[in-house]
């Protein structure tokens, strides 16, 4: 109240005009307030007035217009009261919104939900100003505050059952706020002020620690959030590279040996989940091993690479090995690995002997094995568990004659438990009658209807994990004389010169043409063997060689390096490269070509079958 | 590998006779390139008596064939032994190489 102008717009003479008063007195919860008009002497003529306003009149002021001044007054002091009330409490709004948003914003160098709120216990003292403050989320309770006594009486406060709303809490000189069962869908955050002094919280800081509670509450929620999807990003990844392991190291083999049929195939499922086979032939003999390590995933795909080349490893110092030794050799070289790592591999693996229509082979563990012959399918079971489970096993060899059209067949548990949308299993049972009935087929034929049957029993459902299989198919007993011979090559260009004449003995009595033609063939690949693999360093080459009545093999190792193809398609003869020719020599000279590295060794595989001179060959015999 | 020089009508020619392999290349590119450093960028090339030959030795052609073309003149081959042939076929270089005289008998 203004006075000069006691009303808006109304000077002091006006005022006494309308009141017709010569002096007008107002007071404010009986404090005086304005005064308008000179001294009065004696009472007033007319007091009016409710609540904190009183006016007094002297003079003859008219009664009825003093009455209205009065509630006038008194109603703008009670707007004047409010206004102050509500721009108190949009501040205090304000600074509780700006106090969450600086909350929401702290940053994180860490995901773990107990850092998160220890770092956010911290940003709410500071932020609040209170003498301590307590976070509890699913973890520990995170206390934060510079006086030890006032976090601990806090942090005792908040131990009791979670309740909806906030608490008011006081103690010997201490005061505080609790609030909980914040959080609708973590675990409730309860989140604590406390400070010293008797000043009890109020209504507004009630709400603040609720609000506090949400955001912390949001908060952990996010960062688990972003947590889970790195994981899952993670996991992901892992699969994938387990997948391109998996593919890298199981190379499709189609193979037509002497006498025997070879057909495998992994496809490793999203989640690759360590199958693996190696199929080698050294020397005439044919190893192969198949099997299975427990778990997905890129754990399950690297120790399924080093149990892939211990097999290997272990065929090649011995080729001449019984599949007992050979499984013995693996389990020694693996078992204090697998058990390290708390992880077991099944393992089947077999030699044979090509020509001779037998298969010798061990099965560690390894289901479904099936040998599968005109009269009916009988599984090859396993005489010891997997490896990693027991030290030291020894497993018996099981001698599988399989005459002309007989299968050998493994396969990978994900083949027999593959389920069809409905959640049916394909099964033991219905995977031993296919196969049954696919006996006298060729390998590959048997594989890609095994194959086609899966993905029909699977009728779109997901690929509940890898499929593997392992097709040997026999010609029997393959007759004639067969005749192998090894020799050992020094290295140098000079020393190839004696491939001639080893190959011209090994070949005695078979197709003219076809000494010189292997003799080109596997000179370019010893070339190659010294020039890059051993870069002209020397180092030993070892080459063997297999004859029967149906065709040639030819192997050459060495401990050089590893090849590697070179980039891009091979140029057209018209751009004329000087060098590159060599290994496409090689592959029109045979029916197959091979390479494999297998521990420190390169195997090349060179197969070639008798059959009529091609026009362009005929020279040869010249 | 026997390398003969020998002049066929007025041009320069290499005989050569035996295995024609990556041990004999470096020879052989020593004996050619005598004849280019002579002046002489047409040479001709005699297979007739080469009983083996390897993709070291077809190396060796090609690059003295693009050596001889580069100063004006030609690598020229003759007579092919019947393994030089095959070679030449399985590399499809008998199109791009200058071939003359056809197959040695």
């Amino acid at each position: 109240v203004n006075p000069t102008a006691p009303l808006p717009g109304l000077s002091a003479a006006d005022l006494l005009a309308a009141l017709r008063a010569t002096t007008v007195r107002l007071h404010l919860d009986g404090r005086p307030r304005g005064a308008w008009g000179p001294e009065p002497d004696g009472p007033p003529a007319v007091r009016a007035g409710a609540g904190p306003v009183l006016l007094e009149a002297w003079g003859e002021p008219h009664e009825a217009a003093v009455s209205a001044a009065a509630a006038v007054v008194g109603a703008l002091q009670e707007h004047a009261v409010t206004e102050g009330r509500l721009t108190r409490s949009l501040v205090e709004a304000h600074d509780r919104l700006l106090l969450l948003q600086q909350l929401a914003e702290v940053p994180f160098d860490s995901l773990e939900g107990q850092e998160v709120l220890d770092r956010l216990v911290v940003e709410v003292v500071r932020l609040t100003r209170a003498g301590a403050a307590v976070l509890v989320g699913s973890a520990r309770p995170a206390v934060a505050g510079a006086d030890p006594a006032l976090r601990d009486w806090l942090a005792g406060l908040v131990t009791g059952p979670a309740r909806a709303g906030a608490r008011f809490l006081s103690g010997p000189d201490r005061t505080a706020v609790v609030s909980e069962g914040i959080g609708p869908i973590e675990a409730p955050v309860v989140v604590g002020l406390a400070r010293s002094g008797t000043e009890p919280f109020g209504t507004a800081d009630g709400q603040l620690v609720r609000s506090i509670g949400h955001t912390v509450a949001r908060t952990l929620r996010l960062t688990r959030l972003h947590r889970e999807a790195v994981a899952r990003v993670t996991i992901e990844r892992d699969y994938e590279a387990a997948s391109e392991l998996a593919r890298a190291v199981l190379p499709p083999r189609r193979l037509r040996l002497s006498g025997v049929e070879l057909f495998a195939r992994s496809v490793p499922a999203r989640s690759a989940g360590g199958d693996f086979y190696t199929t080698l032939a050294v020397d005439g003999t044919l190893f192969f091993s198949f099997g299975d390590v427990a778990g997905k995933g890129l754990t399950a795909a690297l120790v399924m690479t080093r149990v892939l080349a211990a097999g290997a490893r272990a065929f090649l110092d011995r080729p001449d090995a019984g599949p007992t030794e050979l499984l013995a050799r693996v389990d020694a070289e693996l078992y204090p690995y697998l058990s390290e790592i708390g992880l077991f591999a099944t393992m089947a693996l077999g030699v044979h002997r090509l020509g001779s229509g037998v298969v010798r082979m061990c099965n560690a563990g390894h289901s479904p094995t099936l040998a599968v012959h005109a009269e009916g399918v009988r599984a090859v079971p396993p005489s010891v568990p997997p490896l990693g489970v027991l030290p030291g096993q020894r497993a018996e060899s099981e001698e599988i004659r399989l005459g002309p059209g007989d299968l050998l067949v493994v396969s990978s548990d994900g083949f027999v438990e593959q389920e069809d949308p409905a959640g049916a299993m394909f099964g033991y049972e219905r995977f031993m009658a296919a196969v049954a009935a696919l006996h006298g087929r060729s390998a590959e034929d048997v594989g890609d209807r095994l194959y086609r049957m899966l993905s029909a029993h699977a009728a779109g459902a997901p690929m509940g994990d890898d499929r593997t299989l392992l097709v040997l198919r026999s010609h029997g007993e393959v007759p004639g004389p067969t005749r192998s011979a090894r020799l050992e090559l020094a290295g140098d260009l000079l020393s190839l010169r004696s491939l001639g004449p080893w190959l011209t003995e090994l070949l005695a009595g078979r197709p003219a043409d076809a000494a010189a033609r292997l003799e080109l063939a596997l000179h370019e690949i010893c070339v190659n063997v010294v020039d890059h693999a051993y870069a002209g360093a020397g180092g030993p080459i070892r080459v063997a060689g297999l004859v029967d009545d149906q065709g040639v093999q030819l192997w050459v190792r060495d401990r050089g390096r590893p090849y590697t193809p070179p980039p891009g398609p091979p140029a057209p003869p018209e751009e004329l490269q000087v060098r590159g020719y060599g290994l496409a020599i090689v592959r029109q000279l045979v029916d197959e070509l091979r390479y494999e590295r297998v521990g420190d060794e390169n195997v090349w595989e060179l197969t070639a079958g008798w059959r009529p001179a091609r026009p362009g060959e005929e020279p040869w015999s010249s | 590998m026997e390398i003969t020089p020998r002049l066929e009508g007025d041009r320069p020619a290499l005989e050569l006779a035996g295995r024609f392999d990556a041990h004999e290349a470096p020879r052989f590119r020593a004996a050619l390139d005598a004849l280019l450093d002579r002046d002489q960028p047409v040479v001709l090339v005699d297979l007739a008596g080469v009983a083996f030959i390897d993709s070291t030795a077809l190396s060796e052609l090609v690059r003295g064939m693009k050596h001889s073309r580069s100063r004006g003149g030609d690598l020229v081959l003759c007579r092919l032994s019947a393994p030089a042939r095959v070679i030449l076929e399985l590399t499809g270089l008998h199109r791009a190489l200058t071939v003359e005289g056809g197959v040695a008998s």
